[in-house]
């Protein structure tokens, strides 16, 4: 009786086994479809693919991000207390700083020299800030000793004093691949059948952005192709590419590459996560985004703030709405807006990231 | 204590690239073929032509060459490079990016003293090595390999258009033209130009 019993556990392991195994491939199939729609996009038509994606999931991705990191915020915050308290402080000043500082160009009208010193100042704020941060993860656990985050964040202020432009084009560029971290960070916990399907995708980027380069190393600059009439907006766009930063590479291959980074990065936000979030909650389907149920915040009434949570999630989902409105009304004016207080966003991710690994 | 003396050795040694880096450069008055050497000049083809239906000897000069020649000065030009994105470093950044740099070493330093992982000290080991390897290797930018040696260009059946030890001299009009590549001066003929003097 007990052998049949076990023959019928092992045969359901089996079954579960292999939908695990078909799911994850049916997962890589669709990865590799974005990853080839995106470069394909993202080489034929930079500034249109650009616009359009930006307008489409810039706000939604952040109400994503925003709920999954109230998913990881534990109620009771115990040892992590110091941790997510420089975490907070750090993204307030840091964003508080960052927007200020056009504010402050404009007023004091800085020089070339004025803004390099100013961007270089508050890059070397953010790495201490995340140097910090690790270093304090790093305590939270005895056998860990991440005591190398401050050396290895002194070398990088070094760098970035050598040139902080384009230390802060290199964070444009690798803030998009953080949300494959997550990704894989996620998945480690949720669906390690999943693992190595997804290492093989990751393996397949960098062979989508060396095919995006080399077909377009050579391309003409993007407002001389005639996909735009090179206006204002376009100059924006490959401003943000870091085309007035690397003058001497095509405009048309920086942008295309920054988005199809930035696909991918919607991508996982809008699609994977919630994805895979979806399928391990099993058929009462708690987790679904538009459920705040599973929320630790939300749960727990005692130590939680279950309708202050609610509905910081419901305003910000009409934030998201009031963003579309906005991109329709000045596309441009949004955009620059948007790029400056996303730079939230992107601070939050580095003590979340900390918090998973 | 092996361990520990063969690091100050490797210690001692790396350090000793930016010693020899405060040597100054040896000072070379540099000869106009030695000048030539470093900054080859642009190349282009040359065409001197004679017509007859021309009165005035003109020289007409490819747009795209002088779009490349525009390129080049600007280039060469100092002040059109401050809306360059990569700036020349200025002092206040060198400085404090020096100051990162040995903070980042004394912390490293600090850090591969206090850990107890095998595995830390014997990274610490190897990038050692390697940042001597790379000391010893910043040598070799004391002694820059010579640029090679610009191609002798063929000056063809041009050499035929002047005679030796004489110059011929002109006025000429210069005009842009769209056909790309070549140079061309064009001369009136011999008869139109005598023709246009008697008449004159």
């Amino acid at each position: 009786m007990e052998r049949a019993d076990n023959v019928g556990r092992f045969e359901w392991r089996a079954t579960g086994a292999g939908r695990d195994e078909t799911s994850a491939s049916v997962f890589a199939c669709a990865a590799l479809l974005v990853f080839g729609a995106a470069a394909l996009l993202a080489a034929w038509m930079p500034l249109r693919f650009s616009i359009v994606t930006v307008f489409l999931f810039a706000g939604p991705h952040n109400w994503f991000e925003l709920r999954y990191f109230l998913a990881r915020l534990p109620a009771r915050l115990g040892r992590s207390r110091n941790f997510f308290c420089v975490a907070f402080a750090g993204i307030a000043s840091l964003i508080a700083a960052y927007a200020a500082l056009p504010l402050l160009g404009h007023a004091f009208m800085w020089t070339g020299d004025e803004w390099t010193l100013a961007l270089g100042v508050w890059n070397s704020l953010f790495v201490l800030w995340l140097a910090a941060l690790v270093w304090m993860r790093g305590r939270q656990t005895p056998r860990r000793d991440w005591s190398w985050s401050f050396p290895v964040a002194f070398a990088l202020v070094a760098l970035n004093w050598l040139a902080p432009h384009v230390f802060s084009l290199g964070l444009v560029y690798l803030h998009p691949l953080v949300a494959l971290w997550f990704l894989e960070r996620h998945l480690r916990r949720t669906r390690p059948g999943w693992l190595r399907a997804y290492h093989l995708c990751l393996a397949a980027l960098p062979l989508c952005i060396g095919l995006l380069w080399w077909q377009l190393a050579d391309a003409p600059a993007l407002a001389a192709a005639g996909e735009s009439s090179g206006d204002a907006l376009a100059l924006r766009i490959t401003n943000h590419a870091g085309a007035n930063i690397l003058p001497g590479v095509s405009s048309h291959l920086l942008v295309a590459t920054h988005v199809f980074l930035e696909t991918i990065h919607y991508s996982v936000w809008l699609l994977a996560l919630p994805l895979a979030g979806l399928r391990v909650a099993g058929g009462a389907r708690r987790d679904a985004p538009w459920r705040f149920d599973s929320l630790p915040l939300v749960r727990h009434t005692r130590r939680g703030w279950p309708r202050l949570i609610r509905t910081a999630l419901i305003l910000s989902a009409v934030c998201v709405v009031l963003l579309w409105l906005a991109f329709l009304a000045d596309y441009s004016t949004t955009r620059d807006l948007y790029f400056t207080l996303a730079m939230a966003h992107v601070l939050a991710e580095a003590p979340f990231l900390l918090r998973m690994l | 204590m092996k361990l520990r003396l063969c690091s100050v050795v490797l210690s001692l040694a790396s350090l000793a690239a930016p010693a020899f880096a405060d040597i100054p450069a040896p000072q070379h008055i540099p000869t106009p073929q030695k000048a030539r050497r470093t900054a080859p000049l642009p190349a282009a083809r040359m065409l001197i032509e004679s017509r007859n239906d021309v009165t005035e000897a003109r020289l007409q000069i490819p747009q795209n060459m002088l779009r490349q020649l525009r390129a080049e000065l600007e280039r060469e030009d100092p002040a059109s490079n401050a809306s360059a994105g990569i700036d020349s470093s200025s002092p206040t950044r060198t400085i404090i990016a020096g100051v990162f740099l040995s903070l980042a070493l004394a912390f490293a330093g600090v850090f591969v003293a206090r850990t107890r992982s095998r595995n830390v000290r014997q990274l610490a080991a190897v990038a050692l090595v390697l940042i001597t390897a790379a000391g010893a290797l910043a040598f070799k930018t004391l002694a820059n390999a010579r640029p090679p040696e610009p191609r002798i260009l063929d000056a063809g059946t041009l050499r035929r258009a002047t005679t030796p030890n004489e110059g011929l001299n002109g006025v000429i009009r210069i005009e842009i033209v769209d056909e790309p590549n070549v140079f061309k001066l064009i001369v009136p003929a011999a008869t139109t130009a005598s023709t246009t003097t008697e008449s004159r």
